[in-house]
């Protein structure tokens, strides 16, 4: 009797252990979500025998909830290869790089967590977090950010969910879907270039697309070969040089390496260019903060919500809750600069100059005109105890404040102009 | 009908009591002999008590909020209500005071014959108040929410033209655990208060800190009235009666609650002076010659004679008197000798508050305060 039991007890968990097959949920999934079933019916996962449980699991309760959902982890289990590649590349940070921790934000999400946080921990698994991001909607966010920045734990993002026919992602249609408008229009500059129009008239054995310079022979690396950050600032002199050989190996297929390492070197002076234009409009909009200048200050308006009342021109800036000159360095470092730079890059002609470069350039105008405006509104501010350049010892003694906290002078630089500008106050300086 | 000898001796030594004021004020210690002490009226224990600027008139509280002449006696019945908090205006032509309504507080401007001028509801139990200028008030308030976990506690700063809604100013909120409501009840709210400038630049308010794993204390903090920049001048028990300003401005006092008391520049950051007094009451002459800590009196730093420590009292704004209450009794300590209000000429005090408002935003350190001090000020 007691065997019986106890063999009637093993079936029992025997039979509730069973792997689920893909046969348990078709009957109502036909009905339910046929487009899902038809495309796994078409797919080499129903090819190989994988079925619904082995990616959904089997707590249906837990699939409803949408507490199942099949993200890089469940992917990996089979595509190690894959994972590893992905992972140690730009589209691996893609999502915390659009995120921040919305638990202060209201109307919030909860199910948003699990984006970031392992299930039961509070430490994020990054700590790279978006401003831009802070600042929306959940609705916004949910659109308007997450549905790109998704890559990093989604393969999904671009495999779609059921599918599994490589030509949809190798489709440059596939990169399109982040990858243009006007911050970065990769799509955009290399349809309209010489790759892009021979890819489309000759085909690709002829005219490269996205996959082909940055897939290498399917790698999930899409970093590779790439020699800045993605705000545009070159790698150290070390890692810029292994990443530009690995480019030329690629160029190299098509081309003659002394041809691909001259257009490469070109680009390259075209960034660096640039860069100069987008720091000196930087230092522009930092020297006005320093002397009060910007409309309104950091600390008249909302905090920044990584780094509270402080000037911020790097690339957590924002778009709105700023002045008028850092809402157009926003265009310019963003929107400009970058285009003046992946256009180079990518060998498009009008996206380096015309939407690039010239553009830049009429930013620069742009900020120097502003903040002549500015300084001229505050030029008859000038009162008692004003120096030389008309400013107040209370002011000049906030330049340098300022100064000294974003490292322009050194703690022993700092201390000896404020010795200065005391004196000077004091009557003592100018004997 | 025959009367004992006792019974004699003792109608004779009440009537001697009465004549001479009743003057019941434990007193140790010499006081000059110029000194009086009389006893000027029947208070509410704990009820807060102002002299007017000219130190010709006292707003206490005996049942409710009355307005005494010093020399004459004569007093006016304002009602029947228990402020508490008051303060008269730089002029003396209006009386400010706060009396509590349910969780709010009602702060009413008379003027000096107790007709009332004005009122506005401020949220939370006003602890003190403080003329800016003769046309702004700033009331210091608690307010306190109960909680199962504990009670959230809200330090606020109302700024008030005696017209409109006041403008208010959060300037924290902690909780405070129940063990700990338990163990401060009467006492955290009382700790809670502010004293302003003479320069009328910045305060100096008991920030209530409970760190969850350690008893409540107190952090003093200087805070400008102008920017909002605040630092942390000391941590204290809440025992503490916090801190005062002495008269020129250019100090303060205040009391650890246990162990001693301090004076301190605390733009400079330097101890001037160490009281050995806990400071869980203290007031400062305007002259700074005279201090009174736990109803010990010092004068110039010695101690000249002492009354009972839990006895509070409040030096006349020109020097000279003592208004001390004890128990339910208020009294006079007058002629004191003492100097003239230390308060520095307008030239001085423009350049003192420019001065102690860089070290607020951290433009200068102290030591540059010190130096840029003794440069631009002459003693």
């Amino acid at each position: 009797m007691k065997v019986l039991s106890l063999l009637a007890i093993g079936l029992l968990v025997g039979a509730l252990a069973a792997p689920v097959r893909a046969d348990d949920c078709l009957d109502c999934h036909r009905r339910k979500t046929p487009a899902a079933v038809r495309q796994w019916e078409a797919s080499a996962h129903a090819r190989a025998g994988i079925g619904c449980g082995a990616c959904h699991g089997a707590d249906h309760g837990k699939i409803e909830k949408g507490e199942a959902r099949v993200d890089q982890k469940v992917c990996g289990r089979c595509h190690g290869k894959a994972l590893r590649e992905h992972q140690a590349s730009r589209h691996g940070m893609g999502l915390h790089s659009g995120w921040g921790c919305t638990r202060n934000l209201p109307n919030r999400d909860r199910q948003e967590c699990r984006f970031c946080h392992e299930e039961g921990s509070e430490m994020p698994k990054s700590d790279v977090q978006c401003a831009r991001f802070l600042k929306q909607s959940s609705e916004m966010g949910e659109i308007g950010c997450n549905s790109c920045h998704m890559v990093e734990s989604s393969c999904a993002s671009c495999h779609t969910s059921h599918n599994t026919d490589l030509k949809i992602v190798r489709d440059p249609n596939s990169c399109a879907k982040c990858h243009m408008g006007p911050d970065h229009p990769q799509w955009e500059m290399w349809q309209t270039s010489l790759h892009g129009t021979l890819n489309a008239t000759a085909g690709r054995s002829v005219g490269p697309d996205c996959q082909t310079c940055h897939m290498v022979k399917g790698s999930h690396n899409v970093s590779f070969g790439i020699t800045m950050s993605s705000g545009g600032e070159p790698y150290p002199p070390e890692k810029r040089t292994t990443r530009r050989e690995e480019m030329l190996r690629v160029c190299c297929e098509c081309h003659a390496p002394a041809f691909a390492r001259r257009e490469l070197a070109r680009d390259d002076a075209v960034r660096d260019q640039s860069l100069v234009i987008l720091k000196g409009a930087e230092h522009i909009i930092t020297d006005l903060a320093d002397h009060s200048l910007l409309d309104p200050m950091p600390d008249q308006r909302p905090p920044h919500p990584l780094r509270g009342p402080q000037l911020v021109l790097d690339n957590q800036l924002l778009y709105e809750d700023t002045s008028h000159i850092e809402r157009l360095f926003f265009k310019m470092k963003k929107y400009d600069y970058a285009r003046t730079v992946k256009g180079a890059y990518h060998q498009n002609p009008a996206y380096t100059h015309w939407y690039g470069n010239a553009e830049l350039k009429m930013d620069l105008v742009d900020i120097r005109s502003e903040a002549g405006r500015l300084r001229e509104r505050k030029g008859s501010g000038a009162g008692k105890g004003a120096s030389a350049e008309g400013e107040s010892t209370e002011e000049q003694l906030r330049v340098l404040k300022r100064q000294a906290e974003r490292g322009a002078l050194s703690p022993e630089e700092y201390e000896r102009a404020k010795a200065r500008v005391l004196k000077d106050a004091a009557g003592e300086g100018k004997q | 009908m025959g009367r004992s000898p006792l019974c004699s001796v003792m109608i004779i030594f009440l009537f001697g009591l009465l004549v001479s004021g009743c003057s019941h004020l434990p007193v140790q210690g010499a006081l000059p002999e110029s000194v009086r002490i009389t006893e000027v009226s029947r208070v509410d224990a704990e009820s807060p008590f102002a002299f007017d600027p000219a130190g010709e008139n006292l707003a206490l509280v005996d049942g409710g909020l009355r307005l005494k002449n010093i020399a004459s006696g004569a007093e006016t019945r304002v009602g029947a209500e228990t402020p508490t908090a008051l303060a008269w205006s730089p002029d003396g032509s209006r009386l400010a005071a706060a009396f509590p309504v349910a969780k709010e507080s009602a702060l009413r401007l008379y003027d000096r014959h107790g007709r009332l001028q004005a009122e506005t509801r401020l949220g939370g139990r006003v602890s003190a108040l403080f003329w800016l200028s003769s046309s702004e008030i700033l009331a210091f308030a608690v307010t306190r929410l109960d909680y199962s976990f504990g009670a959230n506690i809200a330090e606020i700063l109302y700024r008030w033209d005696g017209t409109g809604a006041a403008n208010t100013v959060s300037l924290q909120q902690t909780t405070l655990m129940p063990g700990y409501l338990r163990q401060w009840e009467g006492i955290f709210q009382r700790a809670l208060t502010f004293s302003v400038s003479p320069l009328h630049d910045e305060m100096l308010y008991n920030r209530l800190f409970a760190p969850p794993a350690f008893s409540p204390y107190l952090k003093l903090m200087l805070r400008s009235l102008s920017s909002g920049k605040e630092r942390e001048v000391a941590a204290v028990s809440l025992l503490s009666a916090g801190g005062v300003f002495s008269g020129d401005g250019e100090s303060i006092v205040y009391g650890e609650g246990e162990g001693e008391s301090r004076q301190l520049d605390p733009w400079g950051e330097r101890i001037i002076a160490t009281i050995h007094s806990p400071g869980r009451s203290l007031a400062l002459s305007p002259s700074g010659r005279y201090l009174l800590a736990d109803g010990r009196l010092f004068r110039q730093g010695k101690e000249v004679a002492s009354f009972p420590p839990e006895s509070a009292g409040a030096f006349s704004p020109r020097g000279g008197m003592l208004a001390l209450r004890y128990g339910e009794r208020l009294y006079l300590v007058a002629k004191l000798p003492d100097d003239a209000p230390s308060s520095p000429d307008a030239t001085t005090a423009e350049q003192l508050r420019q001065l102690h408002g860089w070290v607020s935003e951290g433009l200068i350190t102290p030591r540059e305060y010190l130096t840029t001090r003794q440069r631009t000020i002459p003693r």
